[in-house]
This record gives structure tokens, C-alpha cells and sequence, in this order.
């Protein structure tokens, strides 16, 4: 098998794998397009989408620390976070398979 | 440091640096709450310390007034947005702060049984009441499905938050209690974490909230080989430990109601995440103007029932509102990278040197 990729590196906020399609997200607008297990890759999380946090498999954020809104919020969900990935949202595009490993803080292309 | 000042300063000192360290205050908007209160030039703290003077003047003792505050981390974080308040103010009125300063450090010395900061822990119970709890509660039995949803329950409930109180002061509607042993009820390495969000409903800040169908909600979780712990506020929480796998026992109460069927946890959550992308809506809408003046009403709001005790109006004084009037002020945190401890202690730019000079 071919080693993965790995495309960004952050701080390890939420342990655990998932993969599953990236979906970039700003804000509300993006509600209608975002199913469940989808990966949801942000700036900086906000209240907003809370409805897309719900129905991620796994949240990378560009800014952040390990007490940060998607940090704890990931924790309590019990899916995998990377957060601080700084370019997360230039790196990943809608519609790429991902891996995103919480526990090491790193996304692998898949 | 010198021991010519009170040891709870050094407490503070640590827990403070130690969590701010993990944070980042860039990201904290959309209006920098700093510039806000650091506008104020002690108008603010000269209204706490006209209550303190009421309520010492009354007789009433300090657990009466410390019910007044929804919960011990409203009072960590009211703390250093005194402090910076002060900080800014010209003149500093250092005896009237010392005052403000410890009689907030009173009130939550009293709240915190142990760990008064949360440098690690947030322990507001006592043993006593513990055992009340886990003797009263009819617990559930925890397994993955259930501990997903509570997991949304939680997000959602969080998001609610976040949208009423933005980054400012969520804390005083979002604490996360624990960890509590209870191994002697549940067995080997188990501990309970208590998860309240209270005035979840302020119609006094936001009309629109009329609306919202409830206004407390707390969760009890109890987990095996799961370590807990926070950093300043309890919601700061970090575990070790699978907490889907691993939980062992839940039970839910909105308005004293007990709500544990995984269906009505379900609809719970999607009520809750639904107001909550309404109210970031009504949030997102606020001019700069109108988010300078919800950052003062917030931090009075902190304060409803002690000036209620006090006899006072809660709201934002006409001189704290016209500080801020038309000043601008950016959008973030303007701290990019939080200094080491012995540069933190010293620095002017921060909390303990002010707090030190207190007592010089």
C-alpha cells in the first residue's frame, strides 16, 4: 500500500481518525450543502455552524488552540480535531477525500 | 515574588499565564472586549464597588452574595477584565480596586472549595453534595449512541452560548464542574463531570430570546478512565480518555425536568442548534457600535442579581456608555503571542504587576 500524504500538520486537539469530503466553511450559507460525515474545514469555528459540527466527522480549523471552540466542542463529540493548521482552508478544496488524524494533528490526502 | 501581598495572587498568577497560554486571543472578536473595558477608565469597577459598599452596608454574608453570581467562572473572568479596566485608568483609584479585587477573591474563594483559579480543576461541590447527587439521581446506563448525542446536546447548547454572549463572557451561561471521585458508586477510576448553562434564556439582553421554550440546562456524565481538567474556566475543558466508549452513566435535566430519552436528547439538540445559527444571525448583524455597548451590557449582566442585592440597576452606567461612545476600536484581541511566566509577573502589560502594587 502507498504511505498516505500528509497535507497540513496542526496541534493534535481531539483524538482520534476520520476520513471522509472536505466542505469548507464560512458561515451559515454553507448549512444546505454539508452532510453527515462530511470533514469540516474552517477558518476558526463559530456558533453558526453548529449544525455542520453536529454532522462532522472530523473539524480542521486554520487558527486555534487546544482550549479554542473547535477544540472542546470536537472533544465532547468525540470526533477528531487538528486545529492551528494555518492553511487549511487555501490547502484543501471542496470535494477532496481526507484523512484526519486528531491524535498526531495531521490530514492526509487519501 | 515578594510575600508582601496576598498568596492568592500568585494562584491567580499561575492559573492565568498557564491557561492563556493554551489560548488564542487574536481569534476573540468581533469586537476586542479589551479595548472596550480598558475605555472605561474605572467607571465600571467604581459601580461594583458602590454594591460592595451596599451589601456590606446590609449585613448580607457571602454566601448570599455569592448566589448571586451563576457560577464560579463568571467571577475568574470578570476578574482580569477588572483588572485590565484599572490598568487603563487615569488616575488609579488604588485603594477603592484593592477593595473591588478582594472582595471578588472572597466570593469566589467561597464558591471554589478547592483550586480557587481552576489552574487544573473546577471544584464548586461539596463532598456532601456530591453524595446527594449521585444518591438522588436516577442515572442512566451510558453507551456510544447515547454519548454522541449528549456530545451534540452539548455542542449545541455551547453554540447558544457563544451566539448570546459572544467571545466575551460565555462562561457565565457554560461552566463544566469536576472531576468528582466516584468510584465508590460506579467502581474503579470513574469521575463525574456536571455540565450547567444557565441563562441560556436573558431576555434582558436579547427581547428575542422570549422565544426560547427553556432556560437551564445541566447534564451529569459520568466516565470511566476518562481524566478531566480545565484551565481558568471550567468550559476550558481537556480530557485523556475515550468519552464515547466510556461512559458509563448520564442523566439530563432542562428546568429541573429530567429528559434522558436518547429521542428527546435528539430533539433537544436540534432545538438548541437551531436557535443558536438564528441567534448568530442577530449577532452577526450588530454595528460596531451596538457589539461596544452589548460587550458592557454582558459584563453587567454578570452582575444582575449582585446589584439586584445591592439594590441597583444592572445596566451599563451612562458614563461607562459614553467611554465608549464613537472611540474606535479594532476588531480582535491585539495579542498575537502570550509572554513567558517571569515576563508575564513583571510586565506592566499585564495583570500582576497591578495587582502587586496593590499591596506596595
Amino acid at each position: 500500500m502507498p504511505k498516505e500524504k500528509v497535507i497540513l500538520k496542526g496541534i493534535a486537539a481531539s483524538d482520534g481518525v476520520a476520513e471522509g469530503v472536505v466542505k469548507i466553511v464560512e458561515g451559515v450559507k454553507d448549512v444546505s450543502n454539508f452532510e453527515e460525515g462530511d470533514i469540516l474545514v474552517a477558518e476558526m469555528t463559530e456558533p453558526s455552524m453548529v449544525i455542520m459540527m453536529n454532522k462532522a466527522a472530523a473539524i480542521v480549523t486554520d487558527k486555534g488552540g487546544i482550549t479554542s471552540h473547535p477544540a472542546i466542542v470536537s472533544r465532547e463529540l468525540g470526533i477528531p480535531c487538528v486545529v492551528a493548521a494555518k492553511i487549511a482552508t487555501k490547502t484543501l478544496k471542496d470535494g477532496m477525500k481526507v484523512k484526519v488524524d486528531g491524535t498526531k494533528g495531521e490530514v492526509y490526502l487519501i | 515574588m515578594s510575600n508582601k501581598y496576598p498568596k492568592w495572587i500568585d494562584e491567580f498568577a499561575r492559573a492565568f499565564h498557564n491557561a492563556f497560554a493554551n489560548m488564542v486571543p487574536i481569534t476573540w472578536g468581533p469586537v476586542n472586549a479589551d479595548s472596550v473595558v480598558s475605555s472605561l477608565n474605572g467607571a465600571f469597577i467604581s459601580k461594583v464597588h458602590q454594591a460592595i459598599t451596599k451589601i456590606k452596608k446590609k449585613g448580607y454574608k457571602i454566601e448570599e452574595v455569592a448566589k448571586t453570581f451563576s457560577c464560579p467562572s463568571t467571577l475568574r473572568v470578570a476578574f482580569p477584565f477588572l483588572i485590565w479596566e484599572y490598568q487603563s485608568s487615569e488616575p488609579k483609584n488604588k485603594a477603592q480596586f484593592r477593595e473591588v479585587a478582594e472582595y471578588m477573591v472572597e466570593i469566589l474563594s467561597y464558591l471554589a472549595k478547592k483550586d480557587t483559579f481552576a489552574y487544573e480543576s473546577n471544584i464548586a461541590h461539596t463532598d456532601k453534595e456530591i453524595e446527594d447527587i449521585l444518591n438522588k439521581t436516577d442515572w442512566k446506563s451510558g453507551n456510544r449512541e447515547v454519548a454522541r448525542e449528549l456530545g451534540k446536546l452539548y455542542n449545541s447548547l455551547a453554540s447558544l452560548v457563544f451566539s448570546l454572549y459572544g467571545d466575551f463572557f460565555p462562561q457565565d451561561s457554560h461552566e463544566i464542574y469536576g472531576p468528582y471521585n466516584v468510584s465508590k458508586k460506579f467502581g474503579e477510576n470513574t469521575i463525574l463531570i456536571i455540565k450547567h448553562f444557565p441563562k441560556i434564556r436573558p431576555i434582558e439582553l436579547w427581547p428575542e430570546m422570549e422565544k426560547l421554550k427553556y432556560s437551564d440546562v445541566k447534564i451529569f456524565q459520568v466516565y470511566k478512565n476518562v481524566q478531566f481538567r480545565c484551565e481558568m474556566v471550567g468550559m476550558h475543558s481537556i480530557y485523556e480518555g475515550d468519552l464515547i466508549n466510556n461512559l458509563v452513566a448520564y442523566f439530563v435535566v432542562v428546568d429541573g425536568v429530567p429528559q434522558n430519552s436518547i429521542a428527546k436528547i435528539k430533539e433537544l439538540s436540534d432545538y438548541f442548534a437551531e436557535i443558536a445559527t438564528e441567534q448568530s444571525m442577530v449577532f452577526e448583524k450588530l454595528s460596531k457600535e451596538e457589539l461596544k455597548k452589548k460587550v458592557l451590557e454582558v459584563e453587567c449582566y454578570q452582575f444582575f442579581d449582585f446589584f439586584k442585592l445591592a439594590g441597583m440597576d444592572w445596566h451599563p452606567t451612562k458614563e461607562m456608555l459614553e467611554a465608549i461612545k464613537d472611540k474606535e476600536m479594532a476588531d480582535r484581541f491585539e495579542l498575537e503571542k502570550f509572554p513567558s511566566f517571569e515576563e508575564y509577573v513583571k510586565s506592566p502589560e499585564f495583570e500582576i504587576y497591578w495587582l502587586e502594587d496593590l499591596y506596595k
